[in-house]
């Protein structure tokens, strides 16, 4: 087979304009925290995918089980998120990324 | 293969951002209509054959790169193997690789293989095809890329862990978000349950030793679009190896090799004559390609740091940072002229064979980082 017969997108047009319109979407100013143990901090963006603030579980699969820990935002402060909460404070980020910006090749 | 001047589509950038391809100008054109290149359909079969020729021959070319421990001399550190082999062993999923194309006589000969982190990927299987429905909707174009991207997750399904598959790139680059985008686009077309994170938000979960995503859940299957050799420069690679995890990560660290220039001469030294290949080398060798070669680094990106010398002269040549990581020699064999336009034929591979290609043409010998991308079709 050398030719497409059909091609539909079910993912990328939209996810490219939603990146492009970031912007032009006035914020409201909401303050949050998802963890009791967090300072509250300004709610920011929308995230990617949706028009709403997720809250989602996060916990710890260890022997194909799931304890629910807690709960966290991808629009809030990581402070905001984590506060003194041990779990979720031994996780480090932004190790992969720093080499350059472009990928092409 | 001839190359026709033509009137672009009215209004083609809205046409081309309406299906999410909004990198098409930078600060020159990237994806070109005013232009495209007809095949043969002969033409065309000697481009399927030659890359699944050349993708079989790749294969063996890695086994024998593993038996015989040559990572030196693709300057791949000795803590990283053990990665390399368990991906080999295990026969992690692999999804695509591009290999880079000229032709001397209309036979095709392999410049290079992308096989870690090739891009363009969606202008090759979306954007082009796109354009021929709108430009001459009954000529032919050799793209199935798209049909087998999806068919390849399907199959790749019961490989991957009974977890998302999580898709990560660099941010603020559209071309790479896209790309990475795309995939995930197919991956969802073939029934995966899939989650997006930039590669800085990529976590590493201390007391379990496991990578989290951005909502803490386990990373177990992971499709990246940033090379091997940055992940194992940045000391949060070392973590490939302690995860307790064992994630997939696609494309397989096994592609360190293939992606690599480093394959070029061991596909020669042990396929010598093969037709799709040009005689190349490293350093101690090079004198058996006299005045004429092409010399590249063993890792450069978009054609950096590569210099072509003829007849001891060098006739083009471009900068970079490139090039510590050492040098093969390949014989010279330029890229066809149209014009004062150099084609570069990238063809795909997905899964296991020959899926379409995607054109991108220079100005001059090297295709660089202001390469253009021009559609084709086939008769």
């Amino acid at each position: 087979m050398k030719k497409s017969k059909i091609i539909q997108l079910v993912l990328v047009a939209s996810i490219i304009s939603s990146c492009d319109n970031r912007d032009s979407v006035p914020e409201k100013k909401v303050y949050m925290r998802s963890d009791t143990t967090a300072t509250y901090s300004h709610a920011h963006g929308m995230g990617l995918y949706g028009g709403y603030y997720a809250f989602r579980p996060y916990g710890i699969y260890s022997y194909n089980r799931f304890t629910r820990a807690g709960y966290y935002s991808s629009a809030i402060h990581e402070g905001a998120n984590i506060g003194t909460n041990g779990f979720k404070g031994t996780v480090v980020r932004g190790g992969f990324g720093s080499s350059v910006f472009h990928v092409s090749s | 293969m001839k190359r026709y001047t033509i009137k672009p589509r009215l209004n083609w950038q809205q046409k081309v951002e309406e299906i999410g391809f909004n990198y098409h100008t930078a600060d020159t054109l990237y994806w070109d209509e005013s232009a495209f290149y007809e095949f043969s359909a002969r033409e065309i079969d000697t481009i399927d054959k030659a890359t699944n020729d050349l993708w079989e021959i790749c294969l063996k070319a890695v086994q024998y790169v593993i038996d015989y421990r040559l990572y030196s001399k693709f300057h791949i550190p000795e803590w990283f193997i053990p990665q390399i082999e368990e991906s080999w062993n295990n026969d992690a999923p692999s999804i695509y690789g591009r290999l880079d194309f000229t032709f001397d006589n209309e036979i095709p000969k392999l410049l290079e293989f992308n096989a870690d982190t090739p891009t363009s990927l969606f202008e090759s299987s979306v954007v082009q095809w796109y354009w021929l429905q709108d430009f001459d909707h009954k000529s032919d174009q050799f793209n199935s890329i798209h049909e087998k991207l999806v068919a390849y997750w399907k199959y790749l399904k019961e490989y991957l862990y009974d977890y998302p598959l999580h898709f990560s790139a660099v941010k603020d680059c559209p071309e790479d978000i896209t790309t990475t985008e795309y995939m995930r686009d197919c991956a969802i077309q073939a029934g995966l349950d899939t989650k997006f994170l930039y590669i800085d938000e990529i976590g590493w979960e201390n007391d379990h030793s496991i990578f989290v995503d951005n909502e803490f859940f386990p990373i177990r299957n992971i499709f990246k679009l940033y090379p091997y050799e940055w992940l194992i420069n940045e000391d949060f690679g070392k973590n490939i190896l302690l995860d307790k995890n064992r994630a997939f990560w696609v494309e397989p660290a096994w592609k360190m090799i293939l992606s690599n220039k480093a394959i070029l001469p061991m596909l020669w030294q042990l396929n010598n004559g093969h037709e799709n290949l040009l005689e190349s080398y490293f350093e101690e060798d090079k004198y058996f390609l006299g005045s004429n070669y092409a010399k590249k680094p063993l890792l450069s990106r978009e054609g950096s740091n590569i210099q072509l010398i003829e007849y001891g002269s060098v006739i083009s040549e471009t900068k970079g940072e490139y090039g510590e990581e050492g040098f093969i020699y390949q014989k010279l064999c330029p890229l066809p002229e149209f014009d004062n336009n150099y084609p570069l034929v990238g063809s795909w591979i997905v899964g296991q064979e020959s899926a379409g290609i995607g054109i991108r043409e220079s100005d001059n010998l090297i295709t660089d980082n202001l390469s253009r991308f021009v559609p084709h079709l086939f008769s």
